[in-house]
């Protein structure tokens, strides 16, 4: 996190606290209005070739990511939250810019009926995984749709205000509007190996918005938001901001769930796609302790050569992956996943363009590059 | 992505012995047994100052999931319910909630460590519970069906 990000947070943890009733508290009062709570997931991965998400042919057991959560309330209405993020990713190039342990929120909220405002660094509402994708217990996959998500959006430095809407008739809406700015942090392949461009996502607005339906645990959800890449990468649009969105389908029942999200970021030129990736999920419970799952994820990247070379729609990943978990209790869960993986996206450079030599100098593009890897991994939480 | 590495890598027998690995992983967990909750009565109870006197069981479930922050007339409440692994706690989750005590549980993870909300307060005993609806005006909980509730109203549930 930069300094700039810390005052900023900073001072608008102090304007919130200022704004929050003060109160003369006593030991007893804090132990209830405190509380804690953590998660771990730590898993041991092996690939049976190229590295990819930090798993190598050797196997790997720096493989985990941990939160802890502190929330004070200073009213029934008024809270202070922060939640700490300690994340090994392997032996992917991510794990060398992300602090050992960092502050993903810290947030005042405040609630007035129906009505949710947050200020800080906040979680951002985005598709159904976002806000708990660390979160080992929630999930059947060690990470999900990873693609879809990214290294970016996760939180926001700024404001989100939420409400809850009963349509009647079993409808309801959840509406989330929120304005900062975010963090970006995207692999890209070099002459010196896959490396880490940083970058952040200024003057940010957006919302997310959910359909609750009649029927229980179905619901379907859009995330919009723009904003300015600061420094500026790319072929920008005339006005310089880029846009994202997100639509999602959750279904999660009593006996089985099954869930797909797409997600679009576009910049590079009007009317263009730069990146799209969705992945479909489905899962049966088999019983109150065990889960099946099975998961497809697909990635698409335009790249822009320039002319006279036509750009090219690469399929740069696909990855189909199947799961066993089984939870003893919500608060534990033990997972063992097999994924099998073809594109061009890996921890190391692989084969990608074949460049053209005559007319009309389109682009050849290699052969996919493959691997399978899994992962065991045992998920907690309190 | 660059041109100058070449390696493709044919599945092996990696996913053999996943799959071999998935079927035991079934077969010793597929059998687990699913604890049926266990029924038992229990009693809704309020403040005396709070005017409502019933209240359907969705809007409870709204309550202590939550989901609404007021009772209907706008009273702000504050739900409160006994400790963890209580019968009591099991029959409310199952015929109020819906939800069996592990899919409360999960319910709770995602809220919380979605940054939303934390569970309601729980207390150790019926007692406990009953002496925090009496003392706080928007309290509503809820003690089993044998439980004194003196200083509360115990209000009908639709």
């Amino acid at each position: 996190m930069r300094h700039t990000q810390v005052r900023r947070i900073t001072q608008l943890m102090l304007v919130a606290a200022a704004l929050a009733a003060p109160a003369v508290v006593r030991a007893q009062d804090f132990t209830d209005r405190f509380s804690f709570h953590g998660s771990l997931v730590w898993g041991y991965g092996k690939s049976d070739g190229l590295p990819v998400f930090g798993v190598n042919k050797d196997g790997t057991t720096d493989y985990r990511a941990l939160a802890l959560q502190f929330r004070y309330a200073v009213t029934p209405n008024d809270e202070f939250v922060t939640q700490l993020l300690s994340r090994a990713l392997g032996t992917s190039p991510l794990d060398s810019v992300e602090p050992s342990m960092f502050p993903v929120w810290a947030y005042y909220q405040h609630k007035s009926g129906d009505w949710t405002f947050k200020v800080g660094r906040d979680p951002l509402p985005r598709g159904i995984f976002n806000e708990v994708r660390f979160i080992g217990t929630l999930l059947p996959f060690y990470r999900v749709g990873a693609d879809v998500y990214g290294e970016t959006l996760e939180a926001i430095d700024g404001i989100v205000v939420s409400r809850d809407w009963d349509l009647g008739r079993g409808w309801g809406a959840e509406t989330h509007f929120f304005a900062g700015g975010t963090d970006l942090n995207v692999l890209l392949p070099s002459n010196n190996g896959v490396g880490v461009v940083s970058a952040r996502l200024e003057d940010l607005l957006g919302t997310q918005l959910w359909l609750n339906t009649p029927i229980q645990g179905l619901r379907a959800g859009a995330f919009v938001t723009g904003y300015q890449p600061v420094p500026a990468y790319g072929t920008s649009n005339p006005d310089g901001r880029q846009y994202t969105t997100l639509y999602s389908l959750d279904g999660n029942f009593t006996h089985f769930f099954t869930r797909a999200e797409f997600t679009e970021f576009s910049g590079q030129k009007p009317g263009k796609s730069d990146y799209t990736s969705w992945y479909g999920m489905a899962g049966i419970k088999v019983n109150d302790k065990v889960t099946l799952a099975g998961q497809y994820m697909e990635t698409r990247r335009y790249i822009d050569f320039g002319a006279p070379v036509p750009p090219v729609y690469l399929k740069e990943n696909r990855d189909m992956a199947g799961s066993v978990a089984f939870a003893p209790s919500a608060n534990l869960a033990f997972k063992l996943e097999a994924h099998h993986v073809s594109g061009y996206s890996f921890d190391t450079n692989v084969p990608t363009f074949i460049p053209p030599t005559a007319p009309p100098f389109n682009m050849g593009i290699a052969p996919a590059s493959k691997a399978n890897y899994m992962i065991a991994s045992v998920a907690i939480s309190f | 992505m660059s041109q100058f590495n070449t390696t493709n890598v044919a599945p092996a027998g990696l996913f053999r012995w996943l799959s071999m690995a998935l079927l035991v992983a079934v077969g010793l967990f597929g059998m687990a047994a699913v604890h049926p909750a266990e029924a038992q009565e229990f009693k809704v109870i309020v403040n005396n100052a709070n005017p409502v006197t019933e209240l359907s069981s969705d809007a409870v479930a709204r309550l202590f999931l939550k989901e609404s922050a007021t009772f209907p007339g706008g009273v702000p409440a504050t739900p409160v319910e006994p400790a963890k692994g209580s019968a009591t706690r099991t029959a409310f989750a199952k015929t109020v909630l819906g939800r069996t005590v592990q899919s409360l549980d999960t319910y709770w993870q995602e809220e919380i460590f979605s940054g939303r909300d934390v569970p309601p307060a729980s207390k150790s005993t019926d007692d406990e519970v009953v002496a925090f609806v009496r003392n706080n005006p928007g309290a509503i909980g809820y003690v089993s069906g044998a439980a004194s509730t003196p200083g509360v109203k115990v209000i009908t549930v639709n």
